[in-house]
This record gives C-alpha cells, structure tokens and sequence, in this order.
C-alpha cells in the first residue's frame, strides 16, 4: 500500500454509480481505481429465454441508451436468422440511433458537464459566475436545453412508439412504415433543434464550425464566438489549461456507425499510431480485478461468463477489462472522429491528444455533422418501398453478433442460440471500455490512466477530478448489465 | 418548500430519463413548493455534498418529505450486489434507513415497485421490488411498513414511467387527492386499460388481426398483445413526441403489471388456451366474446380486412365502387 488513500463518489450528473478510490503520492495522484458498485445480471438473465424476447429485455439494459441497446440486439438475431434487412430499415435505424446519440451528446454538455463549472470549488474563478448564470440546473437557460433534448427525442415518437424501450426494431426490419407526415415533423424538429444549436450552441451556422480544419482555425473561432455557450466554454477551458488536462494515449477504436462511409455515417476501425482495420476477435474481457466469478484467462465474449462471486484482495469493480490485443482502450466521439478522420478532431487529437477538451470537442463535432446526415437520410427514405422483409424468420443454430456505435461509444452484444432460445449473451458496453479497472497485468482502464498525475489541493485532489472523469460521460448502467 | 431526494438503485436509468422529458417539470415542483433537493442527473453536489445532504435528513435535522427510489433493491450476497459509493456499505441499508424518515415513499418504475425487468428468470442480483416481490405484498420493506405519511409505498408501475405519472402523483400528493388500487399504483392512469385510445380499435372490433409483424391489424390474436388487460393511459397520454407502444408498431407487453418480466411465454407471441387467446379481455365472458368475434368477422368491411394485413392504408374510408362491368 503506497500513500494515503481517498474515496470518492457518488457522482451527479453522470449515469449510474460509480466510486474512485485514489493513492496520493506527494502532491499529486499516483494511481485511480475506477468501482462500478453494482451488479445487475442481464447477461445471465437473457440466458434461456426465446431469442425474439431479446428484443424486449436488452433495452432495458440501458434507459439512456436503448435504443443502440435494441438495434445491437436486433442486429445480432438478424444474422443468426439471415435476414436481409431492407434499405429503408436500415435509414431508418440511422435515424433512431441518431436522434438518440444526438440527445446523449447534447445532454452531456446541458446537464451532465456544463453545470459543473458552477462547482463550488470554482467559486472564485473570473468565470464562474456567468457560467453559473449560463449553466446551473434548473435555470432559464437550462430548461430551454431541457426542452430541445425533448424537441430530439421527440423525433424518436414515430419510430419507436415510445423512449426508453421500444420493440420496434425487429429482426426483419422496423415495426412499421413512416408516413409522409411524420417524415415532414420529423424534419420540422430537426429544424428547430438546428435553430437551438446555430443560437445558442455555436453561435453562427454549423457548416463554418465543421469547416474548421485545425487547431489554430478552432482558436479563432473561439474568439469570435465567445457568446456562443461552445465558445464560451472553450475559452474557458484554454485559458484553464484543460486541453491538456486527463490525459490518456490509448488506442482508440470504432465498431463504426450509421453503415459507415457508403451511408454517409462513421468508418469503422482501430487507431494507434495510426489508421488499421478493426479486428472484432481482438476483444477480450478478463476476471483479474472483477468481483466474478469464472475463468482466469482473457476470454473473447462470445466465449465470455459474467457470474456474481470472486471476491478478494485486488477486486474493485463489477466491470471486467476489456481490452483489445491485450491493451486498454478508449471508445466515444473522439475515437470516432478520429478514425473517420474528421479534420478538426484528428488536429485536437494531435495537437492536444486525448484530453478533456478534446474529448468535449468531439461531441459537438460530431453533433453539428449528425444534423446534417439525419437530413439526408430522411430525404433518401423510399415511402413506397418495403421497410420490412415479410415472412418466418428462424433463427440458425450458432454465434452472432450485433455491433453498433452508442453515444458513449463502441456496444456489442455477442450472442449463441440453440434451437431457438438463447445459450449465451454477452455485452461489452462503452463505459466498459473507458471505465475498465486494471487487467491480469495491472494495466489500467482509460479513465484511471486519466486520472493519474492529478495534483492536490490540500487533502482533496484538484476539483477537475470532477471535470476529468466527466469529460469521459460515463454510463455504469450499461456497464454493470 | 417540502425536500425531495432522488435515489438510484437497480435499474436502467430510463424512468429518470423518461422523466427529464417533461422540461416543464421542475417549474411544476416549484409552483407545488416542493425543492428537487437532489436527484443524480439535475444536481451539481457530489461526494462530500452529496453526503452532507443524506445525512442530515437521516439525522432529521431536515425533514425528508418526499424520498423518490428508481430501480429495484438488489439484495444479492447479503446487498453487496450494490455497495454505496464514497463511504462504505451496502445501498439496500441506505434504501432501509431513509425509507424511516420518508414522509412519502414513491417507487419510480416496475423495477422499484415490484421488480420488474431486474428480476427475470433467475434474477442474479436478487432484484426485489420495495413492497412488492412480484404479486406478493412484502418485498424489502415488508408488508406493514408505513412512510411518516401512514401511507404505503406508492407504487408508480411502468417500464419506463411517464414523466405525467410522476408530475399528477405530486400534484395529487400536494393536494390531498392520491388515490391507490390494488397493487398501490396510481389509480388515474390504472383505472385505463392500454386498450383505451388505441389507434387499431376498428381492427379489434371486427378481429382484423395483423398476419405480419408490421402489418396494421390488431396484434392481439397473433403478436402477444395484451393491451385489452393492461393497465395504463398510454393511448390517451401518449408519449413524449405523441408516440405509444402500439402506435410504434408493436404490442403492448403489460409494463405496468406485477411480473411483466416473466409472461410464460414468449413476449412477441400470444399464448393460445384451447385455441384460444390468453390476451382476451379478462372481464367478458369467453363464450360472448366468441359469438362477438363471429359476427363481426362476419361483418368485417373489405377495407378492414385489407388494410389489417398491409403495413400501410391499401384501402381508405368511403372509396367510390367501382362501376361494375
């Protein structure tokens, strides 16, 4: 046992729970343990049910991210019964998961990571009373962010019926056709979200923020936009230092999204050093810091367990290490950006590498560009032709898998039938990559490397501890499934 | 202004979610005089704070009127299935002791209330609903606790809840006018049936079931549908954006119930007993209701009847005949 030692939790305005326990080594933290505290078992629970019932219980996993939860599911059965999914449920499944990370990413910024400016520990910061004015829960400016999150979400309504947990999305396609009308509102709300953005996010159109090519042209652009809530917060944060704050040099990695390139949407992939190709049986989770049970080797998921037990000196968390090729690696908008090889994020990555802004910066990317492709996907949706491929749709014996980028980042689920009911399910969420405790070989997760470095103010680390493990939007919900 | 705290505990995070989708909330609570003290996704304080708070209305130095607890009570390996964050213990303690000083002790979601999708087949965390394990009275408070009220663990069933739910729960609350049925859920939207307002009534009038599982019909013959049972006002609150599950294109699986999670069969399919649907009305008599089905099979419209097996509207109201040959 090295130094003294400092509990923290919970956490507000992150999903789910979630401990840190610190090792202070001087003035500054020498390493961080990152505790999801809860088990939940959804894993072993979708085990022996009929695999169509899939498509009602994994959603549940996560009510923030439900329906990357539904399509990943849905994607997985629709292998395992070889269905060709039509053109239209396809744009469609863009579209849903769209508006759903659209929502996560925007929140991020309006309630989960914004108001901490107003910390107390700020208190005596020039800024911190207008970002107070600008950002404190439950303010003017904070219900009106609250109301185009519902403006988003309400693009949802005609396609899944309701949010969180639809069952919509179907092996075969979606539930049901969408209508002139609901395309046209479907589009009006879309607007409106535009308008909020263009006013209050970016303070000008989103085609001159995403024709930023660099660093240097961002600075600028800060400068000129500091009125905007996006400038002002990245005025903030330059001046503060936080590009270089939580560092991490991980790899980062990219189940890729909305059909990748061909559909307008996010290439898949792997970045270290440099662009590869994703190799999915790479992936491995093992036990060595879990408070599981089962094999002590690294195990791919679709040979993974997830059994309650395994308690013992070095445990810490309910989440397994993931890793991918032995390493710990980083998922979410600044892993996708990246490796779609955005200009902006791959010169903030560069620049700055992964860091707390630069992470922030990649989720206003990558919302200002999703606008635009949900756009274009509602007007390449055919109305008179099949959004569901009709017929029995039995399902092979055998593996499967469901891939699909969430919010947060790359979500899989790995799963075995037989004879028409489930034999294995198994999910490596986001949060279970960034979040992940150390491996069999002590290598930390992401947001513990993050943390590491960190200097003290008295007998409490910095307050940007907050910001740091923030910056990662952390869900343990779908962690601890 | 009456204090309300906000706890998590084994769920999805959806009914928070779901919650948040009502921005005109907060400013609702404040007319009612009711102060959101903390709740995990609208509060700055954390650690420390976070603590200062709990512990003084568990000291009572502050009186706790309204405690809101989201997921079920996990109760695996003696609680340890969810260990509290920054300061030792287990959240099922946490949950026992703030339940003792709650004036008022609301279950947000199935999960909380009975459960729910927590709790399947071999429920691994030992997810436990706080009054209810399932059907049965009782679950992790025992079937006689009161909160300081006198009143029993409102129980706001749904799998997620509607942001109205909680929003009319208050109000009620406030003003003296809760009224509970027989599971403690709220009766104004259990006094429905899901069946109420929903969009493909002509096809449940005259039998016109969808063969397909995008098809218009009613999907209570073929896709497991058991709207005609369920209890709830989906169809006449409708959802965020106007949506309802039935108007998403897929049936409704009894969200609201007591052991939803675990129908006996498959979610998507209907259970058929002696040929059959278990998902009949359960306050008609079976036989009348097959005399019904006969005669309005009978006298089903041929646009009924075509539109129920197409995904979109083949045939619309008062087309002209076609003069015949």
């Amino acid at each position: 046992m090295t130094g003294k030692q400092t509990l923290l939790g919970p956490f507000s305005r992150i999903e789910g729970d979630l401990e840190i326990r610190l090792e202070r080594q001087g003035n500054q933290v020498q390493a961080a343990y990152i505790t999801a505290p809860m088990f939940r078992g959804f894993e072993n629970m979708l085990v022996g049910r009929d695999a169509q019932d899939a498509l009602a219980i994994a959603p549940r996993v996560c009510g923030i991210c439900s329906v990357s939860q539904s399509v990943a599911a849905r994607n997985a059965l629709a292998q395992a019964a070889g269905v060709e999914t039509p053109r239209n449920a396809q744009l469609v499944f863009h579209l849903m998961q769209a508006a759903e990370n659209l929502s996560d990413l925007f929140a991020h910024g309006y309630l989960y990571f914004w108001p901490e400016l107003g910390a107390q520990a700020f208190a005596q910061k020039p800024w911190y009373k207008a970002a107070t004015a600008r950002f404190a829960p439950q303010s003017h400016p904070w219900l009106e962010a609250l109301d185009t999150r519902a403006t988003i979400l309400g693009m949802l309504s005609p396609l899944a019926g309701k949010w969180p947990h639809s069952i919509s999305m179907l092996p075969g396609g979606i539930a049901k056709v969408t209508s002139l009308s609901e395309r046209a509102e479907f589009l009006d709300r879309l607007g409106r979200v535009v308008r909020f953005l263009e006013q209050r996010t970016y303070g000008g159109p989103l085609a001159e923020f995403l024709a930023l090519k660099d660093c240097g042209e961002l600075t600028q652009w800060v400068q000129d936009h500091r009125e905007s809530d996006l400038g002002f917060w990245l005025n903030i944060a330059l001046a503060e230092g936080w590009e270089r704050l939580g560092p991490t040099d991980t790899a980062m990695m990219s189940f890729g999204a909305y059909g990748g390139k061909d559909w307008g949407g996010f290439a898949p992939g792997f970045y270290q050093q440099g662009l590869g190709p994703l190799k999915v049986d790479q992936i491995t989770e093992d036990l060595a810091s879990s408070w599981l049970e089962g094999p002590t080797e690294p195990l791919h998921p679709s040979q993974g367990v997830t059994q309650l037990g395994g308690e013992g000196e070095g445990r810490y968390s309910y989440n397994k290490a993931v890793r991918y090729g032995g390493q710990p690696v980083s998922v979410g908008s600044l892993s996708r950006q990246v490796i779609d090889g955005q200009p902006l994020a791959l010169s903030a990555y560069q620049t700055w590498g992964q860091s707390v802004l630069s992470r922030v910066l990649a989720r206003w990317i990558e919302v200002a560009r999703l606008t635009g492709a949900m756009k274009q996907w509602l007007e390449q949706l055919d109305l008179n032709q099949p959004f569901y491929a009709p017929g029995e749709h039995p399902f092979k014996n055998g593996a499967a898998q469901g891939l699909v980028e969430a919010a947060r980042g790359s979500l899989g689920h790995f799963i075995e039938i037989q004879e028409g009911k489930l034999t294995r399910y198994q999910i490596v969420a986001p949060t279970s990559w960034n979040f992940s405790p150390r491996d069999a070989i002590g290598q930390p997760g992401p947001c513990e490397m993050a943390l590491e470095g960190l200097k003290y103010t008295g007998n409490q680390p910095a307050p940007e501890l907050w910001m740091v493990v923030r910056s990662f939007d952390p869900c343990m919900q779908c962690t601890v499934h | 202004m009456s204090k309300l705290l906000w706890i998590q505990s084994g769920g999805c995070g959806g009914c928070s979610q779901s919650l948040l989708l009502q921005p005109d909330l907060m400013p609702r609570l404040q007319r009612l005089g009711v102060e959101m003290v903390w709740h995990p996704a609208c509060s700055v304080p954390s650690g420390p704070d976070f603590w200062a708070i709990v512990d003084g209305f568990l000291a009572g130095r502050e009186p706790l009127d309204y405690l809101c607890i989201e997921g079920s009570v996990l109760t695996a390996n003696g609680g340890a299935a969810h260990r509290l964050s920054g300061r030792p213990g287990m959240m099922s303690d946490l949950i026992g002791e703030l339940s003792q000083v709650a004036g008022n002790l609301l279950a947000i979601g199935s999960c909380t209330a009975f459960g729910g999708m927590s709790a399947v087949g071999p429920n691994p965390a030992g997810a436990m609903g706080l009054q209810y394990d399932n059907k049965h009275l009782g679950g992790f408070l025992g079937a006689k606790y009161r909160s300081r009220s006198g009143r029993p663990v409102i129980n706001l069933a749904g799998c997620a809840i509607h942001a109205g739910w909680f929003a009319d729960c208050m109000s009620f609350l406030v003003n003296g006018e809760l009224v509970l049925d027989e599971f403690n859920r709220l009766n104004f939207y259990t006094n429905h049936l899901v069946h109420h307002g929903c969009p493909r009534n002509e096809y449940y009038e005259y039998k016109s079931s969808a063969g397909e599982a995008n098809c218009m019909g009613c999907l209570m013959e073929n896709f497991g549908c058991k709207g005609t049972q369920a209890r709830g006002d989906c169809n006449i609150r409708l959802w965020p954006g106007g949506g309802s599950c039935l108007r998403g294109g897929y049936s409704c699986i009894d969200c609201t119930a007591p052991g939803f999670q675990q129908p006996g069969h498959p979610f998507l399919e209907t259970a058929k007993v002696a040929g059959l649907p278990s998902t009949l009305p359960t306050d008609m008599p079976k036989a009348w209701f097959v005399a019904l089905s006969a005669l309005s099979k009978a006298a089903t419209p041929e646009r009924v009847r075509t539109n129920a097996n197409s995904p979109f509207i083949r045939v619309p109201p008062n087309q002209p005949k076609k003069p015949t040959k």
